[in-house]
């Protein structure tokens, strides 16, 4: 380095502590803004998931499905942080307040937990409320249809479907309840529709070949297979699902 | 014949010089015995403020017992180094006090014991309610029972416990060495965090377990020793030093980052000795939990001690061979025995032997105490005392243990039975030898070996424990070995660890006697240690000689030249056995070997320096490295005794000094061998040693011309060039002070290098020219006659020339000699060798600073930005700071005043002159201001590197915004309490 270029390090400290004075200052710029906007994107994601719970409901209670009450509790700490919130949307409209003072406290923080609180005890309620909607509806006669042995074989491709949507006791989310609300509706208008025709089928299986598929669940003695059965077996592939298992004699 | 024989039990001595009189169990009736048979009292020093009076073993035994109002504690201390008696002196105190019915006595040896037995000790025989809980609470601590490995776990579990709960904001470190030093700020607290990682880190604690490590040193003195003959425990080892957590080159594999972080850390001595004074400040309440139990309330035990001994009636008299051994408890048991006796508190009166430095370091407890020393003047020991402390032991080794331990009733009452009365030579031995006051005798010491070894090891002051080791057992058992072997006895070896060159003899006498006698080496020692004066022969030394069947050697009055004729001829070689390297070097024409040459070389050599180092010829003669300076002519060893066709011999290196060719000659030849077997000592007596003159008649002739040549240098000495070299060099002798004035006196004083290795080339390579200037100046003014070293006094003549001169700083002028020539180009070299690195260092720190630099603003200014940048996180590396503050602190003081000297010299034309200025330290002044620059550079570029000037805050979020999602969050939050 020339003498005419070089600064000499008394010089560059001097600079670099106003430098690194400044960027304390920036610093600090930079975090509040970035307080503001986290506080910004955390408030419109629960505005928004609010107002869809909202609606939900709105079309929950069309489909006479009432899910349970909010607790006391969770309504008290709601009301309060309306009213922090209230208190600082005012302060926020005044310029002489800093918006990091405003919003970087533990009050916000608290309000904008007891909305997630809400948002999270409803969806709680609604999954709740869909479980026993189905429990209700589920028709009597579900589990004792055997869709083994009817025919034709696309029937009894239909009542193994509507056996699985109407049986299913799988929690669903709130978000996919409606989605999930039509599809049993839907199973159980089928169910009703195909009746008839199912109950004629069932009708048209031998009692020996009947009696079979009873005691399918539990496993058959040997005995069970008579002629009738092992002619069925044998016919097309309807003994590709069917394997034999010694059993057990000292269980 | 000899009549000397071998009258001791070897067994028997070894056992009574054990390491430590104090070392013998006390209460064994053998150990007693021995211990009173060898004990011989010696003066004792009472301290007393800065004062030391000496007092006798009496006296402190009349403080120790007196009576009187001893409500004050009473508390005597028996200071000394490591081997001083002191231990010793305690356990003198305990046999001496005799039958004390209503004294409780406790005494702790430092044989065969630990901390925990310590404890048990002074409890012992006192069984009160609380003294057997404290006895159980000791059982249950098991310290007992405990390994070496369970131990050490403990004590680092303690430590780490207690260095990371204690909250102090302050601590007390000790050094190993006792010195205090307060820690505290960031130092305690780094020191605390090291300490944590230390301890914590699997692999890092691992090290400080490993064997030979500090930890396991620590725990073991703790532990119970078992063997009789254990080392002293030395008060250094108790405590941690910063050289036991050196870790620098130990190859951990696998350390994690922080662990990492502190390896680093204790590379750094400071941050070692933070880490070692904090671990010695808790150290001995980690060892007290440990080896004492964590429940163990030690100043309620020793309270609860006095209690019980008061309810009995008595009074507490306590004995302690060596305070270390309480480390981890001293502090408490110090407190004990301060506080006054009192109603259901028992008197107490203690003794304890400890050295100074580890009683300064326990707070208080020095100033409490009467204090003895046994370090005394090895002068204060009268001269029969000391022949009698050696003579005690010889005694004891002489009766056997057995016999010791008979008459244990008769020694108790001051009668020691002598080894010496049943021997049949008794009369002969002690007349020859002597015999302390006791009739003890000395053999096989006399009188004089006697003081003369003890004066050896003990020059300043008295040390019983290396007369035992070092003169006692050393001396015997070289007598022991070698009157098995009849007639060796004393050899060369007998004190060969004291005076291995047996300095009182002189060398020519010794080199007389070895060429001259069979029995020389025997001569030797006796004339070195037995004479009353060394090296003539006494009519005590003339009787030991009788006894032991030596023939003593009479001596030549001097070797002069015309004084040939000795007591004895000189031995004939028997060279003529076998054909030797120079018969074949004579008759076959072979090359001589180098080493056959060279010892020829160097006997010539020695030989030649003898006789002109006392020959009356008027010129200085020195001798150093093969070299022989006589007058500003130089023999040279390797070059100045030249043998025809040999090896060595300098090569063909040019070689103007005298010289003399040894030619290839049958007389030559048998010369050669004649000497090679005289000092191989295989020679014969049939000869009446014409070889010997025949060496000193061609040492004659050499010689002659050598003084010959020192005459004629005298002759053509060049007063004024050695004036001009003089007043050049005078500036080394003027260590920075110069003042212009020629140094006159330094002079005469081979200049110092110091650490510079420039100066220290210049010095070497100008220092022959100083001298023959100094011997010119010397021979022209004052025409000196004497001999010896030239001195300031020598040159009364040439003082007034020189002093009236000033310092040269180059040559220059008219006047050219090849001297001076090559004076100029030594110091040519000598200045630009100094100021290369110089500039150098300067070129590379002008980078980043001015000539002119304010260095105390830069230095403060750097010192604002390294702060504010650590808090904001802008440093380039976690130790960034630390490196910074360090290389600040090394920066010495004067290192402006080096920088501006550089900065102003640094493009002068005249650099010879200059380079007298530089001052002191000026290289390490730049190095240690290029060290910090560049510090200063690195956090620089860093912080200008990070900081992004384009960085803004980026807010999307606007205050209406914000706003206006509150307002919609508070309506649907509405909807929900409506609900």
């Amino acid at each position: 380095m020339s003498e005419d270029l070089k600064v000499t390090i008394g010089a560059r400290s001097a600079r670099a502590r106003l430098l690194v004075a400044d960027f304390v200052q920036r610093n600090e710029g930079i975090q509040i803004a970035e307080n503001a906007d986290l506080i910004l994107r955390r408030v419109g994601r629960t505005v928004t998931a609010l107002a869809d719970q909202n609606e939900l409901l709105f079309r929950l209670e069309a489909e006479e499905i009432v899910p349970k009450q909010t607790a006391q509790r969770v309504v008290e700490t709601a009301r309060k942080g309306r009213r922090v919130l209230q208190v600082a949307a005012n302060k926020l409209k005044d310029p002489n307040n800093d918006v990091g003072d405003v919003v970087k406290t533990k009050s916000i923080d608290d309000a904008l937990f007891a909305a997630e609180n809400i948002i999270k005890f409803r969806n709680q309620a609604i999954e709740n409320a869909f479980i026993t909607f189905r429990n209700q509806h589920r028709p009597n006669d579900l589990n004792e249809v055997q869709a083994e042995g009817i025919e034709p074989l696309t029937l009894s491709v239909k009542v193994r479907r509507l056996q699985n949507v109407l049986a299913s006791q799988t929690q669903v989310s709130s978000s996919a309840v409606l989605t999930e609300l039509d599809k049993f509706r839907d199973a159980l208008r089928d169910w009703e529709e195909l009746r008839p025709q199912i109950e004629a089928a069932q009708k048209r299986i031998s009692p020996a070949l009947a009696d079979f598929f009873r005691q399918i669940p539990q496993g058959v003695a040997w005995q069970g297979l008579n002629e009738e059965v092992r002619e069925w077996l044998d016919s097309g592939s309807n003994g590709d699902d069917y394997i034999l298992v010694r059993r057990d004699r000292h269980p | 014949m000899t009549r000397a024989r071998i009258c001791w039990d070897w067994p028997a001595l070894t056992e009574a010089t054990q390491i430590d009189a104090g070392a013998m169990q006390v209460g064994d009736p053998r150990a007693d015995a021995v211990f009173l048979a060898v004990h011989q009292p010696v003066p004792i020093g009472r301290i007393t403020g800065e004062l030391v009076s000496i007092v006798s073993e009496k006296d402190l035994l009349s403080e120790f017992v007196k009576v009187g109002d001893l409500n004050q504690p009473l508390l005597l201390f028996v200071t000394g180094d490591v081997g001083s008696g002191k231990s010793h002196m305690v356990r003198w105190l305990r046999s001496s006090i005799g039958e004390r019915p209503n004294w409780h006595v406790v005494y702790v040896e430092k044989r065969n014991t630990s901390l925990t037995r310590v404890i048990e000790k002074i409890i012992e025989g006192l069984d009160s309610g609380p003294i057997s809980q404290i006895r159980d609470a000791l059982n249950d601590a098991g310290a007992e029972s405990q390994t070496l490995e369970q131990a050490q776990l403990r004590l680092l579990n303690e430590l780490r416990v207690l260095v990371q709960t204690d909250e102090a904001e302050s601590v007390l470190g000790r050094s190993a060495s006792h010195e205090k030093t307060r820690l505290d700020g960031v130092v305690l607290k780094a020191a605390r965090e090291n300490v944590r990682v230390l301890i914590g880190d699997l692999h890092l604690s691992d090290y400080l377990q490993r064997p030979g490590g500090p930890i396991e040193r620590i725990t073991k003195l703790a532990m119970p020793r078992t063997s009789d003959t254990d080392d002293e425990v030395s008060e250094v080892d108790v405590r941690l030093d910063e050289h036991d957590l050196i870790v620098e080159g130990v190859n951990f594999s696998d350390l994690n980052q922080t662990a990492a972080q502190t390896v680093r850390a204790l590379s750094n001595t400071r941050v070692r000795t933070a880490v070692a004074q904090l671990l010695n400040h808790y150290l001995p309440r980690a060892k007290a939990r440990v080896f004492a139990g964590r429940n163990t309330n030690l100043l309620e035990l020793f309270a609860e001690v006095r209690r019980e001994i008061e309810s009995q009636g008595k009074e507490l008299c306590l004995f302690i061979e060596d305070l270390v051994l309480l480390h981890g408890v001293d502090k408490e048991l110090a407190h004990a025995l301060t506080i006054p006796a009192a109603p259901g508190l028992c008197r107490v009166r203690t003794a304890i032997a400890v050295t100074s430095g580890y009683l300064r370091s326990i707070d208080t407890f020095e100033d409490r105490g009467e204090r003895f020393t046994m370090d005394v003047a090895t002068n204060t020991v009268a001269q029969d005392d000391q022949r009698s402390f050696v003579a005690r032991y010889l005694n004891v080794s002489r009766l056997g243990l057995d016999v010791v331990a008979e008459a244990i009733d008769e020694i108790r009452n001051a009668r020691v039975p002598n080894g010496c009365s049943e021997c049949s030579v008794r009369t002969e031995c002690h007349d020859a030898f002597g015999a302390s006051t006791d009739g003890f005798g000395y053999f096989p010491f006399n009188g004089n070996a006697i003081g003369q070894l003890t004066h050896l090891v003990s020059s300043k002051t008295f040390r019983p424990r290396d007369i035992l080791r070092r003169v006692i057992r050393a001396g015997v058992q070289v007598a022991d070995n070698e009157l098995k072997e009849s007639g060796t006895f004393p050899s060369k070896r007998f004190a060969s660890e004291l005076d291995p060159n047996r300095q009182r003899v002189p060398v020519a006498t010794q080199q007389f006697l070895e060429g001259f006698t069979s029995s020389s080496e025997q001569e030797i020692t006796l004339r070195n240690f037995y004479s009353e004066h060394p090296p003539k022969v006494t009519a005590e030394l003339a009787r030991i000689a009788k006894f032991l069947d030596i023939e003593l050697s009479e001596l030549p009055k001097s070797p002069e030249k015309d004084d040939r004729s000795v007591s004895r001829p000189p031995p004939t070689p028997s060279s003529t056995m076998e054909e030797s390297a120079f018969d074949r070097w004579f008759l076959k024409g072979t090359r001589l070997p180098a080493a056959d040459a060279l010892k020829m070389r160097a006997w010539f050599f020695n030989q030649l320096y003898l006789r002109l180092e006392t020959g009356d010829h008027g010129h200085l003669v020195t001798k150093k490295d093969g070299l022989l300076i006589i007058g500003g002519v130089t023999v040279s060893r390797d070059r100045s005794f030249e043998i025809e066709n040999s090896g060595g011999g300098g090569g063909g290196q040019t070689f103007d000094g005298p010289k003399h060719v040894f030619k290839r000659t049958a007389s030559t030849a048998k010369l050669f061998a004649d000497i090679a077997a005289v000092e191989s000592k295989k020679f014969s007596t049939d000869d009446n040693g014409s070889w010997y003159f025949l060496a000193m008649d061609v040492l004659d002739d050499f010689a002659g011309e050598v003084v010959a040549a020192a005459d004629a240098f005298r002759q053509k000495v060049d007063p004024e060039e050695s004036i001009i070299v003089l007043r050049l060099l005078g500036r080394l002798s003027a260590q920075g002070a110069d003042d212009g004035v020629l140094n006159v006196s330094g002079l005469f004083r081979r200049p110092t290098g110091g650490a510079d290795a420039g100066r220290t080339t210049f010095v070497n390579e100008t220092d022959r020219m100083r001298r023959n200037a100094l011997d010119a100046l010397r021979l022209s003014f004052t025409q000196a006659q004497g001999n010896g070293a030239s001195s300031l006094l020598d040159a009364g003549g040439l003082y007034k020339e020189l002093s009236a001169t000033t310092n040269l700083s180059k040559i220059s002028g008219t006047k050219s000699t090849a001297v001076l020539e090559a004076l100029r180009g030594f110091h040519v070299r000598f200045a630009t060798d100094a100021w290369r690195p110089l500039i150098n260092t300067f070129d590379q720190v002008l980078q980043h600073l001015d000539p002119g630099e304010d260095f105390g603003k830069a230095w403060t200014d750097m010192r604002e930005l390294v702060n504010l940048a650590n808090n904001a996180g802008l440093l380039p590396r976690q130790d960034s700071k630390t490196r910074f503050e360090e290389a600040l602190e090394e920066l010495p003081h004067g290192v402006d005043s080096s920088w501006r000297f550089v900065a102003r010299h640094r493009n002068s034309d005249d650099l010879e002159t200059l380079v007298w200025d530089i001052p002191n330290d000026c290289l390490i002044h730049l190095q240690k201001l290029q060290r910090l620059s560049e510090q200063c550079v690195s956090i620089l570029d860093h912080i200008e590197r990070s900081i992004n000037l384009d960085a803004r805050p980026h807010v999307e979020a606007s205050r209406e915004a914000i706003s206006a999602e509150f307002l919609k969050l508070c309506n649907l939050l509405d909807d929900v309490v409506k609900s």
